[in-house]
């Protein structure tokens, strides 16, 4: 349930930024998820029930049922924005791109030596930081298809597009393995270390610019 | 307490309060722990205090002609969203400090992730102190995030970004996986704790 309601506020803030129907549509999925299962919580609770102890405790259950539902009715709040019309178009992203956590798309190139191998044995998120939400893949009838909830036994193939979430450091380093076939090791070691030859000014900036181009 | 900058700066503060808010009440609910709980409590007031700004201040920038009124009418809707995320994690903070027994089932659901939260403070003369959160690359090195930084004055500055500077005294409160607080609390000019490694 956690999962799903996370899912859900992740994937409209993606929405908003990418305009994309498919995320929405997913996030409407999602909800419905949802819905049923507070439903089958709510239902156990009530069953769950033989003494005032047990009464205390699925209060408790509930109230955070009804705390994870109203995330998920804020986050399909959210995407309804994007049907205010065109103005809201170019003008919603932005106002979520500058948050400390971004959200940026990934092509896996030829080169990348991450090609075969799972989510999991990459380990992206303790070494890197960033959390892939989901991935874009052509299949053999050349149409694209969105893949969500990736989990750690998630194989990477050439030409996925990942949509990554986490720090501008992260994301870069994630770039430069992805994009431009540098091995992963490499690149979170260049950019741990290196920096720190350089004075100080330098490279404050060298971490903010170059996302998004 | 009042921020500087246009409604759009102060509405991703208010994202990213949100968001940390989130992350301390499921954290609060999995360890118990009262403590996160109420830091859940006094953000609220921070992320109320943001609405009212951001709605003021959006309608004065139409009024100034800075903003579209669709673009201030946007504005407007997604602070009632992030209110709405916050105030559901409030209600969730707030089974913790009411001291009421959640089933165990319910904290293993929750217990799924890896990560810790936990606080540091910045000693004066420890490696990090005057750096920026850049400069320090403390999320490469150490596999933790800095959540939030509370000044010596009790500012917050939620989801901070590179150029903040961390100053001796700041608390950091941080997440990351199982050991990265040693790596941090190394940083920090503070010893690890020696007991249960």
């Amino acid at each position: 349930m956690k999962d799903l309601s996370e899912d859900a506020t992740d994937l409209s803030y993606s929405a908003i930024l990418f305009q994309c129907r498919d995320f929405s549509r997913e996030v409407g999925k999602i909800n419905e998820e949802l819905d049923e299962l507070l439903y089958k919580v709510r239902l156990a609770a009530i069953m769950g029930a033989r003494n005032v102890k047990d009464a205390e405790s699925m209060v408790v259950v509930l109230q955070i049922a009804s705390a994870i539902e109203r995330m998920a009715q804020a986050a399909s709040e959210m995407v309804r924005l994007l049907d205010i019309g065109p103005e809201a178009i170019p003008f919603l992203p932005p106002l979520l791109t500058q948050a400390d956590e971004r959200i940026g798309a990934l092509h896996i190139v030829a080169e990348s030596t991450s090609i075969g191998r799972t989510i999991g044995d990459l380990q992206l998120e303790n070494r890197t930081g960033m959390h892939v939400l989901a991935v874009s893949r052509r299949r053999q009838s050349k149409q694209q298809k969105w893949l969500y909830d990736i989990e750690g036994d998630f194989l990477l193939r050439m030409g996925d597009v990942l949509v990554v979430r986490g720090t501008d450091e992260g994301f870069n380093i994630l770039r430069e393995h992805f994009e431009e076939g540098t091995p992963l090791k490499e690149t979170i070691e260049d950019h741990v270390e290196e920096p720190d030859e350089g004075d100080a000014d330098d490279h404050d900036g060298h971490i903010l610019t170059g996302v998004g181009q | 307490m009042v921020q500087d900058g246009s409604p759009e700066d102060l509405l991703i503060d208010m994202k990213d309060t949100s968001e940390l808010m989130v992350d301390l009440a499921y954290s609060a609910l999995l360890k118990n722990d009262k403590d996160i709980a109420e830091l859940v409590f006094e953000l609220e007031e921070r992320v109320n205090h943001l609405e009212q700004e951001i709605q003021r201040r959006a309608f004065e920038s139409v009024s100034e002609k800075e903003l579209g009124t669709t673009q201030a009418y946007i504005i407007t809707r997604l602070t009632i969203c992030v209110e709405d995320i916050a105030n559901a994690a409030v209600e969730m903070a707030e089974t913790v400090a009411r001291d009421m027994t959640p089933p165990t089932i319910l904290r293993r659901s929750v217990d799924e992730s890896d990560s810790i939260i936990f606080w540091t403070t910045v000693n004066q003369g420890s490696e990090i102190a005057g750096q920026t959160l850049g400069e320090s690359h403390l999320q490469t090195a150490t596999g933790a995030t800095v959540l939030a930084i509370k000044k010596t004055d009790g500012r917050w500055i939620c989801g901070p970004a590179a150029y903040q500077k961390m100053e001796p005294g700041d608390l950091l409160l941080a997440r990351g996986p199982d050991e990265s607080d040693d790596r941090l609390l190394e940083l920090t000019g503070n010893e690890p704790p020696e007991e249960d490694a």
